[in-house]
């Protein structure tokens, strides 16, 4: 590394995003002096509670809930998905309504996870697969619901491929047999449109660090009336629903964030679309390149999912990295598990395609000129790493 | 040049494949599936197969790799298999691995791996018309013509497969393959499915559908018992053999009904059928009728017939009776060395 | 998960990148598959010491460093010792590896292994690195292996 100032360009929005400044300016008077707990008799308690409940007041307005006690609020987007799939899950069962729920084959891990403990708790889980276009199609679910289903758990945006699931048709699939329906919107919240009673879910999970909130502050959308057991007990706190003193501060930015983006959407969707786009087409140009997931199949403003070919994706991540570039990978190599990519499998990527993927997701402020950066900086470095490569030229012929 | 992936068992047939390959100039990529489980009983595809392709291709100095396609294969071939088997028919898995494994799953994998071709070690050829269109044909050498397998191959497929091995005799493959330093014995007999080796069908189903065997009689044409079974599954018709029935004639299995665990056995000359339709049809052969020469099973002799396509299905009438017909199993018509498709047996009369 | 300076500096900058044209020895390791490939090749002079090597790899960042070091190590060492390096000597030739990417220096050190005993093969004479683990079918190369 040489002491030459590195132009810093932030490609990874869907990992995390950074907190705008109106958030924080919202936050931080609960930072300071407003600090009192929402739950105490006094006057500071009493404000801190009108602050938590006029944000969910405005967090459910937002979504389309019927009524504010509607909106749960957590400590990240991991705890909504697990409170709702454990919880809602155990509480059906223990009304004897059936024992089956069926996850989608790319789910986020924190949806995942918890299924595979229910199946471990008397649960019987099924998996319905996305087709390789990155969607699951109600006829795909429709197969697998039964009358002993209690749960159905399809994530709305998919975090990896960007692919928008057909969510209302999807919900009328298993309301048909009886089963609840929950959607890890964590992706989706804010950057398409929104709305719990169109939708008809009966829970989804959001999370405000995708949407330029803090980190450590989610929220789970549980519709009244479903069955709910909760994951965090203790002083009773969210009407029982999830115990433990709020994050006030928190609460409050994830509402600001979330204002926000529903301002800004109609501009700027369409800004993130394009921003989006050239960086497929400009990828797509590239020899031995290709996108995951259908072209044309409803899709996430931000986010692109794309293979080079014969090249690893956390060799091209630290070379990205050396030039200032944020981006991510499906490969093993970079993965916890040392599995490839376990959503980009589910849609039919065989793994050696899979290590060779790159996730690019675009944000608030990105400019046009980080796109441009992105496109000079990758030819070079997939060149690079294909040429020291021992089997690129045999499988694909001279082409770099 | 090209840019090729070799289907490679260890044998002596897909390993001369890519030494041809190699030799003419290819950029050949050795590849062996794994189809069966460690443990599974298979001269197929496990580990020791693996190791004998592996060290052809050290030889050859191409490269080697293990794509694992046991799902693929357990979903596409062995279940269907059973289920075949517990309904009264006589499943051909080779067909199947063939058409969905290695011209589907294989073929798709190796051209996302930017190969231009897949080669097997199969006794076929491809043979490409004065319109430049590709067609399944037989192979050079008559006595090892696997064009009966492969019939199910469409035109897009062909136009990525190679068969090195089609071109040649058994006998000169085995010379040049005693010459280059290369196994010279076949991994597998190629009438026998390579899951099964070790086992027969009857106890491989019955180790995994026990339910489907349900005891009962042989009976004859008249209706009378004649014998008794523990279960109509794994027969097949024209089965002599097996049944456990001696004395007087002999008797054939003429029909199979496993959920009510009849097993129907007549003499030789109720086997006899003139027509046989088929469905699961893959036709190359046009709309109208003419006439083709038929094989219902592998390795019989192929017999003079008039075919056509009539409502999805494909209906073969033969000049003179076939024996021995029996669902399940591939009717596959030629006109000369070419294939013009077949079907899956439904019907036989 | 942090890699030392040292394995980035050599996946910054690998030495002996490239492929030998008339190489003595030969040897290619992994899969596609698993997004790792490396091939090593070899030249050994007449006091069996290997003269030059160098090296190509697919894969993640310990891979290219690993496959870096170990062309650097067994620069000039008789073949005896070349397939005597262990995956733990490479680690701690760059400063240490992340245990989950210790399976890439067995990666290194099993081309090198093949290299040698191919070109000891090619010439009439026995090989001395025996069976390597990554090329059995059942090689989870995310395993515990003793070396």
């Amino acid at each position: 590394m040489t002491d030459e100032t590195i132009r810093t360009v932030y490609l990874d929005y869907a990992a995390t995003t950074p907190v705008d400044d109106a958030v924080v300016e919202a936050m931080l008077p609960f930072l300071g002096t407003r600090f009192g707990n929402p739950n105490s008799l006094y006057a500071m308690g009493r404000d801190s509670y009108r602050a938590l409940e006029e944000a969910r007041d405005t967090f459910a307005s937002a979504i389309g809930a019927a009524a504010p006690g509607e909106v749960v609020f957590t400590g990240c987007g991991t705890e909504a998905d697990n409170a709702a799939v454990l919880g809602i899950a155990t509480a059906a069962k223990a009304r004897n309504k059936g024992a089956h729920i069926i996850v989608s084959a790319f789910e986020h891990h924190a949806v995942l996870e918890p299924a595979k403990r229910l199946g471990k708790q008397g649960f019987e889980v099924s998996i319905v697969r996305p087709r390789e276009d990155g969607i699951v199609y109600p006829e795909d679910l429709a197969a697998l619901v039964r009358d002993d289903t209690v749960l159905v758990s399809v994530m709305h945006g998919n975090n990896e491929l960007g692919t928008v699931q057909p969510l209302k048709e999807l919900a009328e699939v298993a309301h048909r047999a009886g089963a609840y329906v929950h959607t890890d919107a964590i992706q989706t919240l804010g950057k398409i449109e929104w709305d719990a009673a169109d939708l008809g879910v009966d829970a989804a999970s959001f999370s405000a660090h995708k949407i330029y909130g803090p980190k450590g502050v989610g929220a789970l959308y549980l519709k009244r009336g479903t069955p709910f057991e909760p994951l965090l007990i203790g002083g009773g706190q969210e009407s029982k629903k999830r115990s433990g003193t709020q994050n006030v501060a928190g609460i409050v930015g994830l509402t600001k964030a979330l204002q926000l983006m529903i301002a800004e959407r109609e501009t700027e969707s369409p800004r993130l679309r394009a921003l989006r786009d050239r960086v497929i087409e400009g990828i797509l140009a590239m020899p031995n390149s290709l996108l995951n997931g259908g072209r044309d199949v409803p899709r996430l403003p931000h986010i692109a999912n794309l293979v080079l070919k014969g090249v690893e994706g956390e060799s091209m991540l630290l070379q990205l990295d050396n030039k200032g570039i944020a981006v991510s990978t499906g490969s093993a190599c970079s993965s916890g598990s040392l599995e490839p990519s376990h959503v980009l499998l589910a849609i039919g990527c065989p793994p050696e395609v899979a290590h060779g993927s790159l996730r690019v997701t675009v944000g608030r402020f990105t400019t046009e000129d980080d796109v441009d950066y992105l496109l000079e900086t990758l030819p070079p470095i997939v060149e690079r790493l294909r040429a020291m490569s021992p089997v690129y030229a045999k499988m694909f012929g001279s082409g770099a | 040049m090209a840019r090729v992936w070799v289907a490679m068992s260890g044998g002596v047939d897909s390993s001369t494949a890519a030494a041809l390959l190699v030799e003419q100039g290819h950029e050949v990529t050795g590849v062996t599936m794994r189809l069966l489980d460690e443990d599974a009983p298979g001269g197929c595809c496990p580990s020791g197969s693996i190791r004998d392709a592996k060290q052809v291709c050290d030889r050859l100095g191409v490269s080697h790799y293990v794509l694992d396609l046991r799902s693929v294969f357990a979903a596409a071939v062995v279940e269907p298999f059973c289920d075949e088997y517990t309904r009264g028919r006589t499943p051909n898995p080779c067909i199947v691995c063939n058409d969905q494994v290695k011209f589907q799953a294989l073929l798709a994998r190796a051209m996302t791996n930017g190969a231009e071709f897949l080669a097997t070690g199969h006794y076929a050829r491809v043979e490409t018309d004065s319109d430049g269109i590709p067609w399944l044909a037989r192979g050079l050498d008559p006595a090892k013509d696997q064009s009966y397998f492969l019939y199910r191959a469409t035109e897009d497929q062909l136009r990525h497969t190679l068969f090195p091995v089609g071109e040649h005799t058994k006998s000169a493959v085995r010379a040049f393959a005693s010459e280059h330093g290369l196994p010279t014995a076949s991994r597998v007999e190629s009438q026998e499915a390579c899951f099964l080796a070790g086992t027969d069908a009857r106890s491989f189903v019955r180790a995994r559908v026990p339910e489907a065997f349900v005891p009962g009689p042989f009976v004859d044409a008249g209706g009378l018992d004649v014998g008794a079974h523990d279960g109509a599954v794994g027969f097949t018709i024209g089965q002599r053999r097996g049944t456990g029935l001696s004395g007087g004639d002999p008797a054939y299995v003429t029909g199979l009904r496993p959920r009510d665990g009849i097993v129907t056995v007549g003499a030789r000359e109720d086997l006899a059928v003139r027509t046989v339709e088929a469905t699961d049809v893959m036709w190359r052969g046009g709309t109208g009728e003419r006439p083709v020469m038929a094989s219902v099973r592998y390795r019989t002799p192929e017999a003079s017939a008039m075919a056509r396509i009539e409502g999805g299905r494909l209906l073969v009438e033969f000049d003179e009776p076939v024996w021995a017909v029996a669902a399940g199993q591939s009717v596959v018509c030629w006109d000369g060395t070419r294939v013009l498709g077949g079907g899956t047996v439904s019907e036989a009369g | 998960m942090l890699y030392s300076d040292k394995v980035m500096d050599h996946f910054n900058n690998p030495r002996n990148v490239g492929v030998i044209e008339d190489a003595d020895g030969v040897g290619e390791v992994g899969n596609p598959v698993c997004g790792d490939v490396m091939k090593i090749t070899i030249k050994v002079d007449a006091a069996d010491r290997i003269d030059d090597i160098k090296f190509q790899t697919l894969g993640c960042g310990a891979a290219i460093a690993t496959s870096s070091i170990v062309t650097e190590m067994a620069r000039g060492m008789t073949l005896d010792d070349a397939v005597s390096i262990s995956k733990q000597q490479v680690a701690d030739e760059l400063g240490g590896l992340p245990p989950a990417k210790m399976h890439c220096s067995v990666l290194a050190t099993d081309g090198l292994k093949v290299a040698v005993d191919d070109f000891l093969v090619k010439n009439g004479r026995d090989p001395i690195a025996g069976p390597i683990k990554s090329s059995d079918p059942n090689f989870d190369p995310h395993g515990d292996e003793d070396d």
